[in-house]
Formats: structure tokens, C-alpha cells, sequence
């Protein structure tokens, strides 16, 4: 059947693919005006020395505030603190994540339920995670000391000490997120071809080697985007960590994301906070652009 | 055969640790129905019947039902606004063979790359500057803006799988473009819009960080009522608990209905079915 549409005239062709512009002209122009333009002018404002309540001063510095960054205690501990804590949230939840799907994987009836139970975490706020976990890790009256008393064991000061509260705020990420990647890992589990895991089982092949060799690979595109979403979700990491421990004890749990907020609305210096925050934005593109390679990498494959 | 007890074992476990998992959900709502003196029990008590004493006490705290009713304005809203947006142009999008289209898309889905606390400043400058600050109207918009690219990139992947036939075929009964978009594709795209909804009102309804810094005392959303709550010494937990119970109680049932979907949605339109 020849597609002539006859009773379509030639620029009634036009008028159609002009229709479609429209359709996305709306999205591009809210999107543009209320993301694209406020991040050019963070990068206008990390040039500038510009202080919220003394705005006469405002100057034009280049790149002072970047170089001032190295002696700013704030910062660089806020550097290594998004680091670690989004290298391990990511980490664990992807293999965590991976488990859990590997674990549930077939399973019949019941799944719904399963899925349902895994789900909840993602849907509550981050500020109630963090609250939530806030009021378990309680040292003295949160219900996990109380276990631990329970086995015979110490206290522990989730909250309070340097080194634990990183692994607290960690830890709550972890919880929150893990089914993320449990519920993308097992969609895409349940939907591997069946055949060559068969023959490879006939070939003899032991759970090892069909493991690395047949699953990994088919589901690396999923394991990728799942990362990529991790890495940009947790890199930002904001509202649990505000809750729960507030960047203490000091600065042990402060984020870039932290000390963004409280450089920009607390001391008030907005240009140096744009600069951090350029730098987060920068890292984190690089970190994306990373990943996104190795993805379409693996999707030409 | 093996796979037999290992099924069985693997679904023991896999219902064991779910629970586990969402035992601090647990036990977050049930502390919401303990007086305070009860929530630190020792022995814990694990189990009370419903008692929803805390929760009128939460409710009768002066500003609350008015922040309830501000974050139900913004996130239904803001949802509606985002997916009418998002749908056409993931509609445009999703027929292909537009050119400069790619790009469109691309430069729409990567906005969701920008950290919010990266342009969080400007906004907040750009807020004062309009009078938007701590209205509701400014944080619509800046919800709205968060939320269309997830709506684009949800609906071009549940667009991309309705044959375009189907559209030719009305077409040629004389229905326009736009007529075929809403008769055929949308409602055939019930469950992707069912899920992209819950979604973006999800995230609407949870979000923090814009409401904390863009509102003063008149516009303030619900998630701001619980760190408010925050004080050094004596926090009443068990209110808190209330609060957070009914902060987390609107997306747990929206979910449930949509639940089969999610997973779909979740990997945003890269996996197919």
C-alpha cells in the first residue's frame, strides 16, 4: 500500500513537524529558564566576592574564591566527606541490591508483596528517613542500643562519634536507596533469555561461570544506569544527612551539599559557596560523563 | 529436584529479610501511637493497639493542618503542571525523525544532572527578586521545572511502545494530530501515566531542600514541620513519630496502586517491559 498522503498537502507536512516543536517547547523553556540559566549564574557568582549582608563589597575576584577553597577547613573536609560517603552508599547498594535480586528472582506468588515491602523506603521523605534513623540510633534510648545491651553488648554512639556517624549517614542512604537498585536489578533479571543460561548448563558450566560470563554482562547496562542515578542521587545528599546528624559531630558528616547550604544561608557567603557548589557540578559531570560512556559502550555491544 | 528446596528456602529468606527491612517503618508508626513515657520502655514495647492521641496533638499545633494543605496545593499541582508538559513533548519526542530532536532531549534530561544545591542560590536570589519567595506559586514552579524532565523521560519510553499505526489509523478517519494524541495515546498510556504521576508526586511531596530555603513562615510544606520539630534536648519523639507517619502515609497507599509499574518506570524508559 503506497503511504502517499495525498490528502495531506506539502506544507500541511510542515505544519506538522512545527506541531511537534511546540509540543516540546513548553518543557525545554520551563526546564531552561529555572535550571540551565541559574547554574550559569552560579558560575557568574563563584567569581565574585559577594556576601549577603554586605552587599555593597560585591566584587568581581576570578578565580580567588577557588583558590581560597584549599584553606577553607569547611571545604576540604567536605570534599573528602562526599567522596567516601557516595563511593560506599553506591557501592553497598549495589551489592546489596544485586543480592537481594538474585535472591528473589523467580520467586512466583508473593513477589507483589516482596516488591511492595522493598519499595517503602524509597517513598519516604529523606528528612523522615533521617529523623526516623535518628531516633533508633539514639544512644540511650533508641531500640538499636537496646538490642545491642540485649546481646550482652556495648552502646554504640551511632550519632556522636566522627567515625561512626559517617557510617550512619551511610548506612541510612544504603537503606533508603538499596531498592532502587534491587527493584531495576530484578526487572532486568526476570527478564534475561532463557536459552543460553540452558545450554550453558548442559555445556556443564558451573554457577560461577555462567554468573561472570552470562548474567553480569546482560545485565551490566542496568547495573551502569542504576549507578549513574546512585552516584548523582547520593553525591547531593542532603536531606538525611541534615536530619540526622547535621553535618556533625564538627564537620565529620559534612557533605559538599552541606557545606554549600551552610556557607550560602548561614554565613552568608554567597560567593564562595557558588564556588563550591561549581565544583560539586563539575565533578559530578565528569563522574556521569565517565559512567555514561561506559554504558553506551556496553548498550553498542 | 534441588530447585525445590532451594525455592522455598530462598522465599523464607527473601520474606524474612523484607520484613527486617521495613521493621524501622514499623516501628516509626507504631511509636506514633505510644504516649511519651512509652516510647523508651524498657523492656520496648512492640506491639499497641492504634491510639491516635499523638496525632491530634500534632494536628492541632497551630500552623500544621495549614502546611498540610500548602504541600497538597504544591505537589498536585505541580504534578498536574509537570506531566501535561512532559507528555507532549515526550510525545513529540517519541515519534522520532525530528530534527535537533535528540539534542532536545538530551539537554532536558540531563538538567536533572545539576545538583538543585548548584542552583539553589540564583534561585533563591531570582525568588526574592520576583516576590516569589515563600509563596506557593514560586515553589510550583520550581517543582514543576524538577519534575518535567522525569515526566518526558517516563512517558517517551511508555510513547515509544504504542505502534504508530494505531495513530495512522485514526488519521486516516480524519482525526488531527493532536485529536489521535488524546484519544489513542494517552489512553492507552493509562499505566505509564498512572506511574510517572505517582512518581513526580512523590518527589514533590518529599521534597526538602527548595522549601527550606524558599519559604519564610508563610509557605511552608509538610517536610519542614518535622526538622522544625528538631530541638537539642527533649524531642517528643513520639509525636515526631506521628508526624512522619503522616508525612509517609500519602505515598505508601498512591504507590501500592501502581506498584507494578514502578520497576519500568524506575530504570526511565531504558528497559523495555
Amino acid at each position: 500500500m503506497a503511504k502517499t498522503r495525498s490528502w495531506r498537502p506539502k506544507n500541511h507536512k510542515k505544519w506538522e513537524t512545527f506541531q511537534l516543536y511546540l509540543y516540546v517547547v513548553p518543557s525545554l523553556f520551563v526546564v531552561t529558564i529555572v535550571t540551565v540559566f541559574p547554574l550559569l549564574y552560579t558560575f557568574v557568582l563563584s567569581f565574585q566576592k559577594y556576601h549577603l549582608a554586605k552587599p555593597q563589597e560585591r566584587a568581581f575576584v576570578g578565580l580567588d574564591n577557588f583558590a581560597r577553597m584549599g584553606n577553607e577547613p569547611l571545604v576540604t573536609s567536605a570534599i573528602w566527606n562526599t567522596f567516601v560517603y557516595t563511593f560506599l552508599s553506591v557501592l553497598l547498594s549495589l551489592i546489596i541490591g544485586l543480592g537481594l535480586a538474585l535472591l528473589v528472582k523467580g520467586i512466583g506468588r508473593g513477589k507483589s508483596i516482596l516488591r511492595t515491602l522493598f519499595f517503602m523506603p524509597m517513598l519516604l521523605a529523606p528528612v523522615v528517613v533521617g529523623v526516623m534513623w535518628r531516633f533508633l540510633f539514639n544512644y540511650e534510648l533508641g531500640i538499636i542500643n537496646h538490642m545491642l545491651t540485649v546481646f550482652g553488648l556495648e552502646k554504640v554512639d551511632w550519632l556522636g562519634s566522627p567515625g561512626l556517624a559517617m557510617f550512619s549517614i551511610i548506612f541510612v542512604d544504603v537503606w533508603q536507596w538499596t531498592p532502587y537498585v534491587f527493584l531495576v536489578l530484578l526487572a532486568g533479571l526476570e527478564s534475561l533469555p532463557q536459552e543460553p543460561f540452558e545450554s550453558a548448563e548442559i555445556d556443564g558450566a558451573s554457577r560461577i561461570q555462567i554468573f561472570g560470563y552470562l548474567t553480569l554482562p546482560f545485565i551490566m547496562p542496568l547495573i551502569l544506569i542504576s549507578t549513574i542515578f546512585r552516584v548523582t542521587w547520593a553525591f547531593r545528599g542532603f536531606d538525611s544527612i541534615f536530619t540526622l546528624t547535621q553535618g556533625g559531630p564538627g564537620t565529620a558528616t559534612e557533605t559538599m551539599a552541606m557545606a554549600v547550604w551552610r556557607m550560602a544561608f548561614v554565613r552568608l557567603d554567597v560567593g564562595m559557596a557558588s564556588a563550591v557548589s561549581v565544583v560539586m557540578f563539575l565533578v559530578l559531570t565528569l563522574i556521569s560523563l565517565i559512567l555514561l560512556r561506559q554504558m553506551s559502550g556496553k548498550l553498542r555491544a | 529436584m534441588r530447585g525445590r528446596k532451594l525455592y522455598v528456602a530462598r522465599y523464607t529468606v527473601g520474606s524474612i529479610l523484607a520484613l527486617l527491612y521495613v521493621a524501622p517503618i514499623y516501628w516509626i508508626i507504631v511509636t506514633s501511637f505510644k504516649t511519651y513515657k512509652e516510647a523508651f520502655q524498657i523492656p520496648p514495647i512492640y506491639y499497641k493497639w492504634p491510639d491516635l492521641s499523638n496525632y491530634i496533638t500534632y494536628f492541632s499545633q497551630s500552623q500544621i493542618l495549614t502546611t498540610l494543605l500548602h504541600s497538597v496545593i504544591v505537589t498536585i499541582i505541580s504534578t498536574l503542571a509537570a506531566i501535561f508538559l512532559g507528555s507532549f513533548a515526550a510525545y513529540a519526542l517519541s515519534r522520532a525523525r525530528l530534527p535537533g530532536g535528540e539534542t532536545m532531549a538530551f539537554f532536558i534530561l540531563a538538567s536533572r544532572f545539576i545538583p538543585p544545591i548548584s542552583t539553589v542560590i540564583p534561585l533563591y536570589l531570582a525568588m526574592r527578586y520576583f516576590s516569589l519567595f515563600d509563596s506557593l506559586t514560586g515553589l510550583i514552579i520550581l517543582y514543576v521545572a524538577m519534575n518535567t524532565p522525569y515526566a518526558v523521560w517516563m512517558m517517551r519510553g511508555f510513547f515509544r511502545e504504542i505502534p504508530v499505526e494505531v495513530e495512522e489509523a485514526a488519521w486516516m478517519d480524519g482525526c488531527s494530530r493532536l485529536g489521535g494524541f488524546f484519544r489513542i495515546v494517552l489512553p492507552m498510556s493509562k499505566p505509564g501515566l498512572a506511574a510517572t504521576s505517582v512518581l513526580t508526586m512523590v518527589f514533590a511531596w518529599n521534597e526538602f531542600l527548595y522549601a527550606l530555603v524558599m519559604t519564610g513562615s508563610n509557605a511552608k510544606t509538610l517536610p519542614l514541620s518535622i526538622s522544625a520539630f528538631m530541638g537539642e534536648m527533649g524531642i517528643e519523639w513520639n509525636i515526631m513519630a506521628a508526624a512522619g507517619t503522616t508525612i509517609m502515609l500519602p505515598t505508601m497507599i498512591f504507590s501500592i496502586f501502581v506498584q507494578r509499574h514502578i520497576a519500568r518506570g524506575l530504570t526511565f524508559g531504558a528497559l523495555k517491559g
